[in-house]
C-alpha cells in the first residue's frame, strides 16, 4: 500500500517530458503530397495516448531544401531535436561529428524490438561502418519507368524483369530517331540512366565499405562507363532533358518507386505524366550484374546529446516498428514500409494494386525482391565528396568521349588520394 | 615580500585565465551567430571533426569551474593550517577541475593547467609528494593537448570557428589569443623564477648560518685547547705553590725544633762537666722538644698544619712557644699583651704564630740573644706585634727565606711587616695586621 502511494507520488512529481522531433515539410521523395505531416501527427497522437507523460513537439514548415541548414544551426547552437529526420547527404557528416546516438545497444537490449522483421537493407541503410546510427521509417528502390505508349507505337513489347543491357541498348537504338522528318532526332531511348545505375547493375562496388579505398579502375566499372558512352552516342550530341521525358519522347527513365506511387494514381497522373501510358520495371542488368538498383531511405536518428534517450528510442521504435504507424506509410506517404510483413500484407497488396489497377507488374513480392536485392551505398565521411568528384570526371569522359579505361584509372588514383589524405 | 609577489602573480594568472575563457567563449558564441546568420551551418558541419559544445555552456561551465578553483585557493589561504591532511585532496580536485575546464574549451586551451601546477608548488609540502603531483600535472599538461587527443578521438577545435573569419580578422583573433596565452605563460615563468630565487636565497641564508656555526665551533675548539693549556699551567702553579708551602712548612716546624735542640745541646756540652744533674734535666727537656718536633713533623706530613695553633687559641699557643724556648735554651722569652684579646680568623692566627715563631727562631739562631720581648697590642682594627731581642743584630739585613716568607704572609692579609737592626743592638721585627671582625 505504502509502496503504491509512494509510487503514485513519484509519478506525480515527475515532470512531463517534452520530446522534440525534427521533420521537414513536404515529401521526402520530392513528390507532391497533400498533408505531409499527417504521418507524424497521427503517430504523435497515438504515442502520447500510450505515454501520457511524454509530449512531442516539432517545428512545421521547414522545407526539405532548408532542412539541412536548419538542423545544422540547431546542432551548433546545441539545441537540436531529440529525434530527427536525416537527409541522405547529411547522414555521413552527422555520424562523423558524433551527433547521432549509436543504436546497436538499445536495439539489442529492447526485447520488443526484432530487427529481423525489417528489410535487411533497410537496417543497413542506417549503418555507418557496421554500426547502427539511424533507422529508416520508409524506403524506396529505384525502378525503370517505361513509356508504354512509345514502345507500343514502335511495336516493341515491354521488357521482362530480367532484361539485360543488350536488350536495353537494342530498344534504345530502335527508338532513337527523327519522327517528324526535320533532320533532327526527336525520340530517344533513355534519360537519367546514370553511371552509378550502370555500375550497380553490373554488380560492381565503388568503395571499400569503410571508405579506405576506391575501385573505379575495376574492369566492371570501366565496362559500365563504356556502356554509358555507347548509349550517349545514340543521341548524336543531343542532350536529353526531363522535359523530353515528360513530353513522352523518351522510352526509359529510372525513378524511385515513390515517384511511381505518387504519379500513377489520379489526379497527379493527369497533371504530370498524362500524355502517355507508363509502367515500371526493374533496371536492366549488365554482363557482370543483376537487375538491382540503389535503395533510398528516409532515416531517423536520435541525438547523442538528448536528455530523453529512452523516450526518443520509444518514439523512434513507434515510427519504424509499430504496425499501425508503418501501415500509415502505405496510407499517407509514397515510400515502402520497412517492415516486410506490412508490405506483403493484404492491405499492402490492396494499396499497390490500387496504384496500378490494370497491371500486375508491381506487386508485393516483386517489391520485396527488389528491396532485398537493392544496393545500399557505403557510408563514410568522404562519400559524398568522392562521388561528386567521380560524377564530374565521368560526365567529362562520357561527353568528351575520352578513353574510359585510362580516365578511370586516373580518377581512381585521385579519389584514393583524397580518401587517404586530410 | 616575495611571498606577497607570488600571491599577486597567482591572482593575475587567475585573471588572465578568466579573460582567456571569456575571450574564447565570445569567439564561439559570436561565430555561431555569424554562421547561422549567413546560413553556413551545414558547410560548417562539414569542416569540423566533432560536435561543438553548446555555445552558452562554454562560458557558464568553464567559468563556474574556474570559480570553484578560485574558491579552493581561498579556502586553502584562509584555513590552510587546519586542513593540512586534505591539501592533497585539494590538489587532485584542482587537476580534475582543470581537466574539466579544458574539456569545456574543447582542449583548445591548456594554460589553465598551469594554475594547478602553481597551486601544487604553493600548497604541497615535502619534496617527494610535491614532485609526484607535479609529474601528474605536467603529464596532464602534455597529454591533454588538442593535437594529441585528436589522434585517437574526434575532437572539436576552436580553430574551426576562427577559420570562419576573414584573413585579417583571423590575424587579430589569433594575435589576441596568443598574446593572452603568452601572458599566462610569462606569469607562470615569473612565478617559477621567484620561487627558485626564494629557494636560492634560502640556501644562501642557510649557508651563512652554517658558516657562522662552523666558525664558532672552530673558535670554541681553540678556546678549549687554550683552556687545557691554562689548566695544565695552573696545575703546575699549584704544584709550585704547594712545593713552596712544603718548604716553608719544613723550615717552620723541623727547622724551629732542630734550632731548639741544637742550642739546648750546646748548652748541655758547656755544663755537662760541672753539673751532671742539670745537664741531665736539660737533656730530658731537649728530648721532649725533639719528640714534640717529631710529632710536629708527622702532623705536617699528614695534615700540614701547625699543631699549637690548631689545638690552642693564639695566645696560649704563643705562651707555650715562649715557655719552650725559655726552658730549653739560655734565651728568655717575655710576652706582653696590651688591649683586649680578640678572637682572630685562622689565617691571621697562623700568620701571627708564624711571625712570632720566626722572630724567636732568628733571635736564638742568628742573634744569640739572651732575652726576647714580644709585645701584642690589640687595637680597634689592627694588631701590632713587636719582637725585640738583645742579640748581635746585623748591619745589613739579608732577608732569607724565612723573612721573605713572613713578609709575604703578612702581605697576603693586607698587613705590613718591618725589620730593623743595627750592629750590636739586637733585632726588631714589627708587624701591623688589620683585624677582620668575626
Amino acid at each position: 500500500m505504502l509502496v503504491m502511494i509512494a509510487f503514485q507520488g513519484y509519478q506525480m512529481i515527475k515532470q512531463p517530458i517534452t520530446l522534440e522531433i525534427g521533420v521537414f515539410a513536404g515529401s521526402y521523395w520530392d513528390v507532391p503530397i497533400q498533408d505531409s505531416n499527417r504521418f507524424f501527427d497521427e503517430a504523435i497522437v497515438e504515442f502520447e495516448k500510450i505515454h501520457p507523460r511524454v509530449k512531442i513537439t516539432y517545428r512545421s514548415g521547414t522545407l526539405k531544401r532548408n532542412y539541412s541548414e536548419w538542423l545544422s544551426q540547431k546542432i551548433i547552437r546545441g539545441n537540436e531535436p531529440d529525434l530527427f529526420c536525416i537527409l541522405p547527404r547529411d547522414f555521413n557528416t552527422l555520424v562523423s561529428i558524433g551527433i547521432l546516438k549509436e543504436l546497436d545497444e538499445i536495439m539489442m537490449n529492447d526485447p520488443q524490438f526484432d530487427a529481423s522483421k525489417m528489410y535487411v537493407n533497410a537496417i543497413k541503410s542506417g549503418q555507418f561502418q557496421r554500426q547502427q546510427y539511424a533507422l529508416p521509417s520508409e524506403i524506396a528502390p529505384a525502378l525503370m519507368f517505361v513509356n508504354k505508349t512509345l514502345l507500343t507505337r514502335e511495336g516493341i513489347p515491354i521488357p521482362k524483369g530480367d532484361w539485360t543491357w543488350n536488350d536495353f541498348y537494342d530498344i534504345c537504338n530502335r527508338v532513337t530517331k527523327d519522327t517528324n522528318g526535320d533532320g533532327k532526332i526527336d525520340q530517344f531511348g533513355t534519360f537519367g540512366f546514370g553511371w552509378q545505375d550502370a555500375v550497380y547493375t553490373n554488380g560492381q562496388r565503388l568503395f571499400e565499405a569503410d571508405g579506405s579505398r576506391a575501385y573505379f579502375d575495376s574492369p566492371g566499372v570501366v565496362e559500365a562507363v563504356e556502356f554509358l558512352m555507347k548509349l550517349d552516342d545514340l543521341n548524336l550530341n543531343y542532350k536529353v532533358t526531363s522535359n523530353d521525358f515528360d513530353a513522352g519522347k523518351v522510352a526509359f527513365r529510372p525513378f524511385l518507386f515513390s515517384t511511381y506511387k505518387a504519379y500513377k494514381p489520379y489526379p497527379y497522373r493527369v497533371k504530370k505524366y498524362g500524355q502517355f501510358e507508363w509502367e515500371c520495371i526493374k533496371l536492366p542488368r549488365g554482363p557482370k550484374g543483376n537487375n538491382v538498383s540503389e535503395l533510398h531511405s528516409l532515416l531517423m536518428g536520435i541525438s547523442s546529446r538528448t536528455k530523453h534517450e529512452k523516450e526518443a528510442w520509444e518514439f523512434l521504435k513507434f515510427l519504424v516498428y509499430k504496425e499501425s504507424t508503418q501501415t500509415n506509410v502505405l496510407k499517407y506517404s509514397y515510400g515502402i514500409p520497412v517492415l516486410r510483413y506490412i508490405t506483403e500484407s493484404e492491405f499492402g497488396e490492396k494499396v499497390f494494386s490500387a496504384v496500378s489497377p490494370e497491371e500486375t507488374f508491381i506487386n508485393k513480392s516483386l517489391l520485396s525482391e527488389v528491396i532485398e536485392q537493392s544496393i545500399v551505398t557505403p557510408k563514410f565521411q568522404k562519400y559524398e565528396e568522392a562521388v561528386m568528384m567521380a560524377d564530374k570526371e565521368i560526365f567529362q569522359v562520357v561527353s568528351m568521349e575520352k578513353d574510359a579505361g585510362k580516365a578511370l584509372e586516373d580518377l581512381n588514383k585521385e579519389i584514393n588520394n583524397f580518401l587517404k589524405n586530410n | 615580500m616575495n611571498h606577497k609577489n607570488l600571491h599577486v602573480i597567482r591572482m593575475m594568472m587567475f585573471l588572465v585565465n578568466f579573460i582567456v575563457i571569456l575571450f574564447m567563449s565570445i569567439i564561439i558564441y559570436e561565430t555561431t551567430e555569424l554562421i547561422c546568420d549567413n546560413y553556413m551551418a551545414r558547410d560548417f558541419l562539414e569542416k569540423i571533426k566533432f560536435i561543438p559544445t553548446t555555445p552558452w555552456k562554454v562560458p557558464v561551465f568553464s567559468l563556474a569551474l574556474l570559480s570553484a578553483l578560485i574558491l579552493g585557493v581561498t579556502i586553502r589561504e584562509k584555513f590552510g593550517e587546519y586542513i593540512k591532511p586534505v591539501l592533497y585532496l585539494f590538489s587532485i580536485i584542482d587537476i580534475i577541475l582543470c581537466i574539466a575546464i579544458m574539456y569545456y574549451l574543447n582542449m583548445s586551451y591548456k594554460g589553465v593547467m598551469l594554475l594547478s601546477i602553481v597551486n601544487i608548488i604553493v600548497y604541497i609540502e615535502g619534496n617527494k609528494k610535491k614532485y609526484m603531483f607535479l609529474v601528474l600535472s605536467v603529464l596532464v599538461y602534455i597529454l591533454f593537448d588538442y593535437d594529441i587527443f585528436s589522434i585517437k578521438f574526434n575532437l572539436f577545435s576552436i580553430n574551426d570557428y576562427i577559420q570562419h573569419y576573414t584573413f585579417t580578422q583571423r590575424l587579430y583573433i589569433f594575435g589576441i589569443r596568443n598574446a593572452l596565452f603568452s601572458i599566462n605563460e610569462v606569469l607562470f615563468i615569473l612565478f617559477m623564477i621567484i620561487v627558485i630565487q626564494n629557494q636560492i636565497d634560502e640556501k644562501i641564508r642557510l649557508k651563512d648560518l652554517y658558516d657562522t656555526l662552523y666558525q664558532t665551533a672552530e673558535e670554541s675548539k681553540i678556546a678549549n685547547i687554550q683552556l687545557q693549556e691554562y689548566s695544565r699551567k695552573s696545575e703546575d702553579m699549584v704544584k709550585t705553590k704547594e712545593r713552596n708551602r712544603l718548604a716553608r712548612e719544613i723550615h717552620d716546624t723541623i727547622g724551629h725544633t732542630l734550632t731548639g735542640i741544637a742550642t739546648g745541646l750546646e748548652a748541655c756540652i758547656e755544663i755537662i762537666d760541672w753539673d751532671i744533674k742539670k745537664t741531665k734535666s736539660q737533656i730530658i727537656k731537649i728530648a721532649a722538644l725533639a719528640k714534640e718536633g717529631l710529632l710536629e713533623v708527622r702532623r705536617s706530613v699528614s695534615e700540614l698544619r701547625p699543631d699549637a695553633v690548631d689545638r690552642l687559641s693564639l695566645i696560649p699557643a704563643i705562651q707555650k712557644l715562649a715557655d719552650n724556648i725559655t726552658e730549653c735554651t739560655k734565651t728568655k722569652v717575655n710576652l706582653h699583651i696590651e688591649g683586649t684579646v680578640k678572637k682572630l680568623w685562622i689565617e691571621e692566627e697562623e700568620t701571627v704564630y708564624r711571625f712570632i715563631q720566626e722572630g724567636i727562631t732568628n733571635a736564638v739562631r742568628h742573634g744569640k740573644a739572651k732575652e726576647i720581648n714580644i709585645s701584642f697590642q690589640f687595637d680597634h682594627s689592627v694588631i701590632n706585634i713587636k719582637i725585640i731581642d738583645d742579640g748581635i743584630g746585623c748591619a745589613d739585613i739579608e732577608e732569607g727565606f724565612g723573612l721573605t716568607h713572613i713578609r709575604e704572609m703578612v702581605g697576603l692579609l693586607n698587613g705590613k711587616a718591618e725589620f730593623f737592626s743595627q750592629n750590636g743592638t739586637g733585632f726588631i721585627m714589627h708587624a701591623v695586621l688589620p683585624i677582620r671582625w668575626r
